[in-house]
C-alpha cells in the first residue's frame, strides 16, 4: 500500500514546487482574458447606452405637414428608435456615409407633398453605405419605410380631412382640428409597438454580462492548462518504465499523476479567488463605499457551494483533458502548440467567445455535449442563483464521464508510449 | 547465483541488433560489456532489466526464465541506465524515499551505513536533483537501483563523462558489490573499468565475439 501513495504524493509535492509560478502565469492569463473582454463588453455597452445609429434626412422639412411629422418622429421617443437624425443636403449626406459618420441617409424626393395631394406616393429613398449590412442597415429600412408610411399615411388623412372641412365650411377650424388629428393618428393609429418586435440578446443568453463571466472562467480553467507542459509532459519513459517493473503499473502511475495535478490546479485557482478577494478587502479599506454595501460583500454572496461544486467538477474534467493531450506528446513545443490548438477550437464551439446563440442550431446541438459548454452553464447557473438540481445533474453527469473518458484516453497513450516493443 | 542468457535475439525492423546471444556467468564477479557505439549493449542490458522485450531466447537466473517471471526479475534485479531516470524537481532523499518504498526496506538504516553512505550520496541529501552535478546524479541513480539489494546489476556506462573522484567512487562500490557475491554486467567505453571486471565481453554486429578472463 504504501508504494502506491508514496508515488502520488512525491508527484504532488514535485508540482507543488511549481505551484508560485503557476500561479503568477494563470494571474497574468487571467488579467489577460479580463481585460479583452471588458474592453468588448465595455465598447458593446457603451455602444448600446450611448450612442445611436446617425441617420441623414436630405430633403425639405420646413412645410407645415411634413415638417410636423419629421418633428413627430424627433421627438416622440428617439431612444426607442436609437436614431440620431440630421438634416443635410444630399452632396454632405453622401460624404458622411462615405466617410462613416453617418450611417445612412433617407432622402424624401422634391415634390413629395405634391404628387401625394394628387394621390402618388414618391418613395422615401434610402441610402446606405456600400459594404453595410447587417442589424443597422435592415433598421435603416425598416425606419425609412415607417417613415415614408408616416409621412404618406398622415398626409393622406390630412387631406381627406380638408376635403371634408371644406365640403361642410368648416375651413377656419382646420388648422387647430388638423394638430389634433395628427395627435390622435400617431396615438392611436400609428402603434410603435407593432412596428417593431424588439427581442433582446439577454433573453436567450441572460445577462451578457454574467454570461461572459461565466465564460471567462471556464476559459480560464481551460488555459490553465498550458502550465501543464512543464508538470505532466514526460519526454522520455524510462522512469515510467522502471517504476512499472518495481512494481507500480502504468495506470496507477497516471492515476497519481492526474489527482496531483488535478488538486494543483484547484490550489491555485482557490489562490486567484483569494487575490480577487484580497484585492476587493484592500480596495474598500482603501476607498470606502459612500453608501451601500463595498466591493467584497457584493462579491461574496455568490460564492455559494453551487459554485464551489460546479468549479470542482468543471477542474477535474478538464485536467483529464490536459492530461490527455500531455500524454501523447513528448516535446514541449509539440505539446504548448497541440493544447493551444484544442483549447481554442473547443472555446470558440463551445460559445465562450461569443455567445452560443449566434451560432446555427447545428453548431448549438454539437456544443451541448461538449464538456466545456456544461461547465459554463453550471457556473452561469450557480452564479445567477438559478442552480436547480435537476437541471444540474445531467451536467455533472456530462462532465464526469468527459472526464473519465479524457483519463482513460491519458492512460492508453501512455500505456502505448511505455509499451516494452519500441 | 547463476546468469545465463541463451540464445537471445532482436530486430528492430529489418535491422537485427542482437543475433543469438549466448552468456554464462556466476555470482562475485564484474563482466565487462564492450563494443562499438550501436553495437547491441544497451539493447542487451535493457532486454535483461526488463524495459525491452527479446525477440526470442532465455534469460535463466539460477534456473529460473526471467523474461517470464517478472516478479523474481524485479527482486533479484538492478538496472542503472545510461540516463538518470530521476525527479529533478525533488531532493535526493525524496527520490531515495520512493525507490525505498517499494521494497519496504528502511531508509534511514542505509543512509547510516548502506550504500547511499558508501557512495558519498548522505552529503547532498537535501539538494534538488536539478541542481546536482553529474556525477551526483548518477551516484544517486546506483543507490536508488540498489535499494531492494539485487543480486544482478547491470549498469550502462554508469562513469561516463565524469570526473575521476566520482569513476573512483563507482568502481569501489562494484568491488564492494561483487565481493559481496553480487554479480554486475558493465557496459563501458572506459579502459580503466577493465581493471575491476574479472572478464569481458565483446559485442560486433549484434554477436558475441570473445569473451575475454582477467
Amino acid at each position: 500500500m504504501k508504494k502506491f501513495l508514496t508515488y502520488p504524493l512525491l508527484v504532488f509535492r514535485r508540482m507543488l514546487k511549481s505551484w508560485p509560478a503557476c500561479l503568477v502565469m494563470t494571474l497574468f492569463l487571467a488579467f489577460a482574458v479580463g481585460l479583452v473582454a471588458w474592453q468588448q463588453l465595455g465598447v458593446q455597452m457603451s455602444e448600446e447606452n450611448q450612442d445611436k445609429l446617425r441617420v441623414g434626412l436630405v430633403g425639405t422639412f420646413g412645410g407645415s405637414y411634413l415638417g410636423f411629422g419629421y418633428s413627430a418622429v424627433i421627438h416622440m421617443d428617439t431612444s426607442a428608435f436609437t436614431f440620431d437624425f440630421i438634416e443635410c443636403s444630399e452632396e454632405e449626406a453622401r460624404a458622411a456615409v462615405e466617410n462613416g459618420s453617418l450611417l445612412a441617409y433617407v432622402k424624401v424626393p422634391k415634390g413629395f407633398i405634391t404628387a401625394l395631394a394628387n394621390g402618388e406616393n414618391l418613395p422615401v429613398q434610402l441610402v446606405i453605405g456600400g459594404t453595410q449590412g447587417g442589424l443597422g442597415s435592415q433598421l435603416i429600412e425598416e425606419i425609412s419605410k415607417m417613415l415614408s408610411d408616416f409621412i404618406s399615411e398622415t398626409e393622406k388623412g390630412i387631406y381627406a380631412s380638408m376635403d371634408l372641412y371644406e365640403q361642410h365650411g368648416q375651413q377656419e377650424r382646420l388648422l387647430k382640428d388638423g394638430d389634433l388629428l395628427n395627435i390622435e393618428y400617431l396615438t392611436n393609429a400609428l402603434r410603435r409597438e407593432e412596428l417593431y418586435a424588439v427581442s433582446s440578446l439577454s433573453e436567450e443568453t441572460g445577462e451578457l454580462l454574467g454570461y461572459y463571466l461565466s465564460a471567462g472562467l471556464v476559459v480560464l480553467i481551460l488555459f490553465f492548462g498550458m502550465n501543464g507542459a512543464s508538470l505532466l509532459l514526460k519526454t522520455d519513459m524510462a522512469m515510467t518504465r522502471l517504476l512499472k517493473l518495481r512494481g507500480l503499473p502504468v495506470a496507477l502511475q497516471c492515476l497519481g499523476e492526474y489527482l496531483s495535478y488535478a488538486l494543483l490546479h484547484l490550489l491555485v485557482l482557490a489562490g486567484i479567488v483569494c487575490a480577487g478577494l484580497l484585492g476587493a478587502a484592500v480596495f474598500d479599506a482603501v476607498r470606502p463605499p459612500a453608501e451601500g454595501a463595498g466591493v467584497l460583500a457584493s462579491v461574496l454572496p455568490y460564492i455559494t457551494p453551487g459554485l464551489c461544486l460546479g468549479l470542482l467538477a468543471s477542474v477535474l474534467c478538464l485536467s483529464a483533458l490536459h492530461f490527455l493531450l500531455f500524454s501523447g506528446v513528448s516535446r514541449l513545443l509539440e505539446g504548448l502548440l497541440l493544447c493551444f490548438l484544442v483549447f481554442a477550437a473547443l472555446a470558440y464551439v463551445s460559445g465562450l467567445f461569443y455567445p452560443l446563440s449566434f451560432f446555427p442550431k447545428g453548431i448549438r446541438v454539437f456544443a451541448s455535449f461538449l464538456p466545456t459548454n456544461a461547465a459554463r452553464e453550471e457556473v452561469a447557473a450557480a452564479l445567477s442563483g438559478t442552480l436547480r438540481f435537476s437541471e444540474s445533474m445531467p451536467r455533472m453527469l456530462c462532465l464526469l464521464a468527459w472526464g473519465l473518458a479524457f483519463f482513460a484516453g491519458g492512460v492508453l497513450l501512455r500505456l502505448r508510449r511505455c509499451r516494452v516493443d519500441d | 547465483m547463476e546468469l545465463r542468457i541463451e540464445h537471445i535475439k532482436k530486430k528492430f525492423g529489418k535491422k537485427e541488433v542482437l543475433s543469438d546471444i549466448c552468456l554464462e556467468t556466476s555470482a562475485g564477479q564484474c563482466v565487462a560489456l564492450l563494443g562499438e557505439n550501436g553495437c547491441g549493449k544497451s539493447t542487451l542490458l535493457s532486454i535483461l532489466a526488463g524495459t525491452l522485450r527479446a525477440d526470442s531466447g532465455r534469460i535463466l537466473v539460477d534456473g529460473t526464465d526471467i523474461l517470464k517471471d517478472h516478479k523474481c526479475r524485479s527482486k533479484v534485479l538492478g538496472y542503472v541506465p545510461q540516463g538518470t531516470p530521476l525527479m529533478a524537481e525533488l531532493t535526493a532523499l525524496d527520490n531515495l524515499r520512493l525507490w525505498y518504498s517499494f521494497c519496504g526496506r528502511d531508509l534511514s538504516g542505509d543512509l547510516e551505513n548502506g550504500v547511499p553512505a558508501l557512495l558519498g550520496v548522505t552529503e547532498f541529501l537535501k539538494v534538488p536533483v536539478s541542481k546536482m552535478s553529474g556525477g551526483m546524479r548518477k551516484r544517486l541513480s546506483i543507490s536508488c537501483a540498489v535499494a531492494h539489494q539485487p543480486k544482478l546489476l547491470l549498469m550502462d556506462e554508469p562513469s561516463a563523462a565524469l570526473d575521476l573522484p566520482c569513476k573512483e567512487a563507482i568502481r569501489d562500490y562494484i568491488v564492494h558489490f561483487t565481493t559481496s557475491g553480487g554479480l554486475v554486467l558493465l557496459a563501458t567505453h572506459d579502459t580503466e573499468d577493465l581493471g575491476i571486471c574479472g572478464s569481458s565481453v565483446i559485442l560486433k554486429g549484434g554477436r558475441l565475439h570473445a569473451m575475454y578472463t582477467s
